[in-house]
């Protein structure tokens, strides 16, 4: 069965419609971020705990600066993801169709972006969402 | 202490967000109209780099790369 993930523009918001297998996939992406990012662990062998280091790369080429730029902000960052995450599981039960407002938009923006960087070596192949634009965009992982 | 320079916010390639995806989040980040988003993410993609701005003060830089790598594009600041 073909696996997709369709968005488009409806008035102020973003409607989605997704295969079954993909949401699904999407709903475990996003549990599974979470719980990393709190502190968790996930089963799968692939993949155990996430550390900061992982999730946000050095942001100055000296390693002692990038060192004190994750101790200042690398745990506001964490949460704000891990609020993001929990926002987007809050909102969406897992359905094949959502519509996404503004704000969930850049809460899914932050959950997937992070996970596809972050997780990126946890699963091994892409599925790529193609937009009403005609343009292809990797946007999970599965 | 007033600082000696100013302090550059490069952002920069890697392999998981497309073009669409870089110019987005500088849209969103730094209000750039979307053809001033796509143009800079344009030279991402080809330069592998590409400077968003300088900014007077170290703590208004680390803002920027914070809100950039927050979305999980890979941003580094620099002093210039």
């Amino acid at each position: 069965m073909a696996q997709f993930f369709h968005a488009r523009a409806a008035d102020e918001a973003v409607a989605v419609d997704m295969s079954a297998d993909v949401a699904r996939f999407l709903r475990v992406i996003a549990s599974d971020l979470v719980r990393v990012l709190e502190g968790g662990r996930t089963g799968g062998r692939h993949y155990r705990s996430l550390r900061t280091g992982r999730v946000f790369p050095p942001a100055y080429s000296d390693r002692r600066d990038s060192r004190g730029f994750r101790d200042r902000h690398g745990a506001v960052l964490r949460e704000h993801i891990a609020a993001s995450g929990r926002r987007v599981l809050a909102g969406w039960d897992g359905s094949r169709t959502v519509t996404l407002d503004h704000k969930v938009v850049r809460d899914w923006f932050i959950v997937y972006g992070h996970a596809r960087t972050s997780m990126k070596r946890w699963q091994g192949s892409w599925i790529w969402v193609h937009t009403t634009a005609g343009t292809s965009t990797p946007f999970g992982i599965v | 202490v007033k600082e000696q320079h100013a302090w550059a916010v490069v952002v920069q390639n890697d392999s998981a967000n497309t073009l669409a995806d870089v110019a987005y989040v500088l849209h969103e980040v730094c209000s750039l109209p979307p053809e001033h988003g796509f143009a800079l993410a344009t030279k991402v993609h080809k330069n592998g780099v590409a400077q968003l701005g300088t900014y007077p003060t170290r703590e208004e830089a680390e803002h920027l790369v914070v809100e950039i790598q927050l979305r999980g594009v890979r941003a580094t600041l620099r002093a210039s």
